[in-house]
């Protein structure tokens, strides 16, 4: 390699050949006593001249390039740290500090890769600095230089787990050892509504939704104050007042001296995940209710197909004695009762796809309107909203009376005391929005009957068991449980299914969905309203699940929600949020009141506050008949998105308008 | 006098049935079960088989199937205690495509047989 002439001037040049004394010569350090320093140094230390060659190098230098005399052997920087017989070639990322120096007069500290003798990279950190001569021209530098690639490899490992922690779904909390939020992931926010920022500082019981007691929290404190890892669920409140459901892990976190310093909570958003297991379980109950009660009905059949065919022969043989041929027929009867029983079972089991006729189902229910209003008797008002032109649907006339005569002496049998009986129909569609939103819906043009009473209702656990096969209210002797059983069946054959609303004391409604003729998933949405533009609603509805389907509608529709599931709730989150509301929207049929009442209460504060209720009754006009005069809006449950966020709108809407 | 074989995997059912047909003047062959009814099918000249469609080891179905491979010309009636009437569609679809002439659904009554009994062993 051609050696290039050392550059003029006085600098520090310990190199044997042409040592060069400093500035004041007296000063001048024996190069053996500088070799020695700079030896003693653990990480690269060279003084490069000008041309790149190597003025001195010290051990750690020598060991990690593998020359023994960079020096002695005229090698240049790029030869020995980068093991180039040409300069580097440096790019933006990767400056070569040398030129910088030599350009500018001033010490650079970069990042910069050097490469070992097989080529590998090694990222260093590279601090060079101008060795000046008298006139204040750099003619050598310094250049210490560290590897930084362990230091790399961990800022890399941060990154990841950082970008890892930030893109979980799953919530991370780290708490300080007293339980104050010291940090939060994105993930957090997505979940609970409240962001990092609002979070921090603050204590993870913004959480709290008052449906775990104190021994439960006691415990969980317990477990990781004692180092121990708690593993639990927790029902808790967004900020919005959503509830949800999360399965959390929480595990201490200690220092070097093995003292708790924080603890980090990773938690898994359920809620969805258990709404649609309950959903599947019933399913699935119902199917094996099917199957066995299909099981139970042949065997029964074969029974009685012994008996009744037996007790015929028999009365046969005794047709001239009048007195056991009596008993007889009482025999034949019974058995034929129970034949009938397991017709029912047959009919809530059967699995056959609909081949009748489209119908317009108004027809069969206006032709039986004599027969309920006998069933039901005088102390029982019958009332009728059929739809116009309502679309038809693939069922046989007969089954429809079916379903409607079962279903008004259940309410007949609800009503001891009298009261109304409302048979409505309409046309609904439901879109894929709707049908995403809204579970057990199914997307499509349908027909919903809707039969409302005002009696004795239902508990919750009655609703969960009311189709399965035998199950009654009832005395004995007074139903066999089969009803609603073959109404279900009847329905699920024709590719329907029934929504229940009840509360005790109030009343029950069940609708009957049923798909129109030749129903087609409709190809375009319904025209939907304008968004909202941040409008605050109070959102009053103590049905869980109902809430948060709501609460993620309106919040789509660009609306913010304040939730609450009961009265005492909305009031206490009116007076928290200073009665500021652009409007109301209430379930009227509330556990602790009306909603109506809290409508009235809060229009006393908010004069033009627009309300809408909802209920799930289908008797709204006869039930609650005096919400026109209010101005309250009125929505009947279950209702789509389109028709929620296009009531709201309009509610909204008209008060625009109102000084 | 016509020949009819009552299959049925139910004593109590073929005896029930066995007294009901007797007394309309038919000569009776019983079988518990499919592979005893193919037997009594290749031994006895039977005109009519009335059978059930559940039952263990095989099936109506296949009982069905066999005789129509066996002896093409025999009548054949199925009676079950499940939804013969309205159940699955394609159950009924394959019964038919065997050639079942006639469905039962239990209980049924000694007219409900011999009617169809009759109406089949006339033609």
């Amino acid at each position: 390699m051609e050696k290039k002439p050392p550059p003029s001037g006085d600098a520090l040049e310990p190199n044997r050949r042409e040592t060069v004394p400093v500035a004041k010569k007296e000063q001048a350090l024996a190069p053996s006593f500088l070799q020695a320093v700079f030896d003693g140094f653990p990480e690269s230390l060279m003084v490069i001249n000008r041309d790149y060659s190597i003025a001195l190098a010290n051990r750690a230098v020598r060991e990690a390039s593998g020359h023994t005399d960079p020096v002695a052997d005229g090698l240049t920087c790029h030869e020995v740290s980068h093991a180039s017989a040409s300069p580097c070639d440096c790019d933006e990322k990767h400056p070569c500090p040398m030129q910088q120096v030599l350009a500018t007069g001033k010490p650079v500290v970069l990042e910069h890769l050097h490469y070992d003798q097989s080529g590998q990279p090694i990222p260093v950190e590279v601090m060079m600095a101008p060795i000046l001569n008298e006139d204040g021209e750099a003619v050598q530098v310094i250049e210490f230089s560290r590897n930084i690639a362990e230091q790399k490899k961990n800022e890399e490992d941060l990154t990841r787990l950082s970008a890892a922690i930030n893109q979980a779904a799953e919530t991370i909390v780290i708490t300080a050892s007293d339980g104050t939020i010291e940090y939060t992931n994105p993930a957090f926010e997505a979940i609970t509504g409240y962001s990092c920022e609002e979070a921090v500082g603050r204590n993870p019981r913004i959480l709290k939704s008052g449906k775990q007691d104190q021994a439960f929290y006691r415990e969980l404190w317990d477990t990781i104050s004692s180092g121990k890892t708690w593993k639990g669920r927790f029902i808790n409140r967004c900020k919005n007042g959503e509830l949800y459901v999360e399965d959390a892990v929480i595990s201490p976190v200690r220092d070097n001296s093995g003292t708790i310093v924080n603890y980090v909570a990773v938690k898994r958003d359920i809620t969805e995940q258990l709404h649609l297991e309950q959903q599947f379980r019933q399913a699935q109950k119902m199917d094996e209710m099917g199957r066995l009660s299909s099981g139970i009905a042949h065997d029964f059949n074969n029974i009685l197909q012994s008996i009744l065919g037996f007790n015929e022969l028999l009365m046969e043989d005794l047709k001239d004695q009048p007195s056991p041929l009596r008993k007889l027929r009482e025999v034949e009867k019974a058995a034929k009762r129970a034949a009938e029983l397991t017709q029912g079972l047959l009919a809530f089991s059967r699995e056959d796809s609909a081949d009748s006729e489209p119908l317009d189902i108004n027809s069969p229910i206006r032709e039986t309107e004599h027969m309920i209003e006998r069933l039901i008797g005088i102390n029982i008002q019958c009332v009728l909203h059929l739809a116009q032109e309502l679309e038809k649907v693939p069922i046989a006339s007969g089954k429809i009376a079916q379903i409607i005569l079962n279903l008004a002496v259940n309410a007949r049998d609800a009503m001891p005391d009298g009261g109304r009986l409302t048979f409505s129909t309409a046309n609904i569609t439901f879109s894929a929005k709707d049908a995403a939103a809204i579970p057990e819906i199914k997307e499509g043009k349908f027909i919903c009957l809707s039969v409302t009473d005002t009696g004795t209702g239902m508990t919750k656990a009655v609703k969960e068991h009311l189709f399965e096969p035998f199950f009654t209210t009832k005395a004995v002797n007074e139903g066999t449980g089969l009803g609603l059983s073959v109404i279900y069946g009847i329905v699920k054959q024709h590719g329907g299914w029934i929504h229940v609303y009840s509360e005790v004391s109030h009343g029950t409604t069940i609708k009957i969905y049923l798909p129109v003729h030749e129903a087609r998933p409709s190809e375009s949405e319904p025209p939907a309203g304008a968004e909202g533009r941040g409008e605050r609603i109070l959102l009053v509805e103590d049905d869980m699940t109902l809430r948060n389907l709501c609460i993620r509608i309106l919040l789509g529709e660009k609306y913010q929600v304040f939730a609450a599931g009961s009265l005492q709730e909305a009031r206490s989150l009116s007076e928290r949020e200073g009665d500021r509301f652009d409007l109301l929207f209430s379930d009227i049929m509330l556990p602790d009141g009306s909603g109506i009442e809290l409508a009235d209460e809060l229009r006393r504060k908010m004069p033009a506050l627009p309300v809408v209720l909802c209920s799930g009754y289908g008797d709204a006009r006869e039930r609650w008949s005096d919400l026109p005069k209010k101005d309250y809006h009125f929505m009947q449950k279950p209702f789509t998105v389109t028709e929620l966020a296009f009531v709201i709108r309009q509610a909204m809407f008209q008060k625009s308008p109102s000084p | 006098m016509a020949r009819i074989l009552l299959v049925d995997d139910e004593s109590s059912i073929v005896k029930v049935l066995e007294e009901m047909l007797s007394q309309l003047d038919y000569e009776i062959v019983t079988a518990l079960g499919g592979t005893e009814a193919l037997q009594k099918l290749s031994s006895d000249n039977i005109d009519l088989v009335v059978t059930d469609i559940v039952m263990p080891n095989m099936n109506g179905l296949q009982l069905i199937e066999e005789i129509q491979k066996a002896d093409p010309g025999v009548k054949i009636i199925a009676m079950s205690g499940g939804d013969i009437k309205s159940g699955p569609a394609e159950y009924l679809q394959t019964a038919s495509k065997l050639g079942v002439l006639g469905c039962l659904a239990k209980p049924f009554t000694i007219n409900d047989l011999s009617t169809l009994a009759k109406s089949l062993l006339a033609e």
